[in-house]
């Protein structure tokens, strides 16, 4: 698996590596160092090669309870995981679920297989990994940049870890997750696949005012240990 | 800007929904005449006032209701459909088609 805009990426400097059965940027060549600071500042990754999934249904909540899930009862609310999934309580019935970063295993295809045969019809599969597209906005002005593209206040404030809003950004339909690494605001974005080439531009265009640029996942892992 | 608070997801701009007309009570569809079936699909009553109508939210596909007054286009209250509508409607073919 490859990112849709994946030329974008090549003529960007991106260096591909296979991970997980997909190929993921890794970096731009410009030094760990670097890129690790340009991720404090800011930086937009696509994680789109990586895993991720979704359920739902009327019996999702029992079904994830289930399956190990430590989910709350709140709506547009991510919860982590022990082993470093993320799970976005986006409904009643809908959760979307991350892998965990710098996981080495596709924890999302386990727990697809894992539980298949105990989950009820009333619980479906959503395929986010086909369907949706996976940016990643990181430092501290990304909360800067998304107040360029999107109506609602991202400020920590009044978006906290772990806060979702399911919106509208860059007018394209967007689930904002914030998922801070330490100290360092971040944010994951999931939208509609077909836009990923649209979407990276919006942001690119939006970050340069706050000297932003794309980062690989390899910075991400700096900041995430 | 206009805002509309989403059942689900809270205020947002209201760019982001989409209204789908006025709320009506289906005609049992084994029952109705063509008339009955033909006014429910067609025919709105377009009330000047009050009204209670479909909206969704575009960036969840999060359908709601809305009670909106028409002449002052004022959004007096949202709801989840799950709040008036509680049953579960199954169609059945007519024997005789």
């Amino acid at each position: 698996m490859r990112s849709p805009h994946y030329r974008t990426l090549i003529s960007a400097g991106a260096r591909f590596e296979s991970c997980m059965n997909a190929s993921c940027v890794m970096d731009y060549g410009n030094g760990k160092n670097q890129e690790a600071a340009q991720a404090m500042q800011l930086g937009l990754a696509d994680l789109t090669p990586l895993p991720r999934t979704g359920f739902k249904g009327p019996e999702m909540v029992q079904w994830a309870g289930s399956a190990g899930l430590k989910i709350g009862q709140h709506n547009n609310r991510a919860y982590l995981q022990e082993d470093g999934l993320l799970v976005a309580r986006l409904s009643d019935s809908e959760i979307l679920v991350l892998n965990g970063l710098g996981s080495r295993l596709d924890q999302c295809a386990r727990l697809e297989e894992k539980h298949k045969h105990s989950r009820p019809a009333g619980c479906y599969t959503v395929p986010r990994s086909s369907a949706s597209a996976w940016l990643m906005l990181t430092g501290q002005y990304s909360t800067d940049a998304l107040a360029k593209l999107c109506g609602m206040d991202l400020r920590v404030k009044n978006f906290s870890g772990g806060a979702i809003a399911q919106t509208s950004v860059a007018r394209t339909n967007c689930i904002v997750i914030r998922n801070n690494m330490g100290e360092i605001p971040a944010f994951h974005l999931l939208f509609d696949c077909s836009s990923t080439e649209y979407m990276w531009s919006c942001l690119v265009d939006a970050g340069m005012e706050f000297k932003g640029a794309p980062v690989g996942y390899a910075s991400l892992l700096d900041l995430h240990y | 800007m206009k805002i509309m608070n989403c059942p689900l997801n809270g205020p947002r701009n209201i760019s982001e929904f989409i209204c789908f007309g006025e709320v009506s009570i289906m005609p049992c569809p084994q029952d109705s005449s063509d008339d009955e079936w033909a006014d429910f699909i067609w025919l709105s009553n377009n009330t000047a006032g009050v009204v209670r109508e479909w909206w969704c939210h575009a960036a969840t596909s999060y359908w709601f209701i809305a009670e909106r007054n028409t002449v002052t286009d004022e959004i007096l209250a949202t709801y989840p459909a799950s709040d008036v509508f509680t049953d579960r409607v199954e169609f059945k073919h007519k024997n005789n088609l």
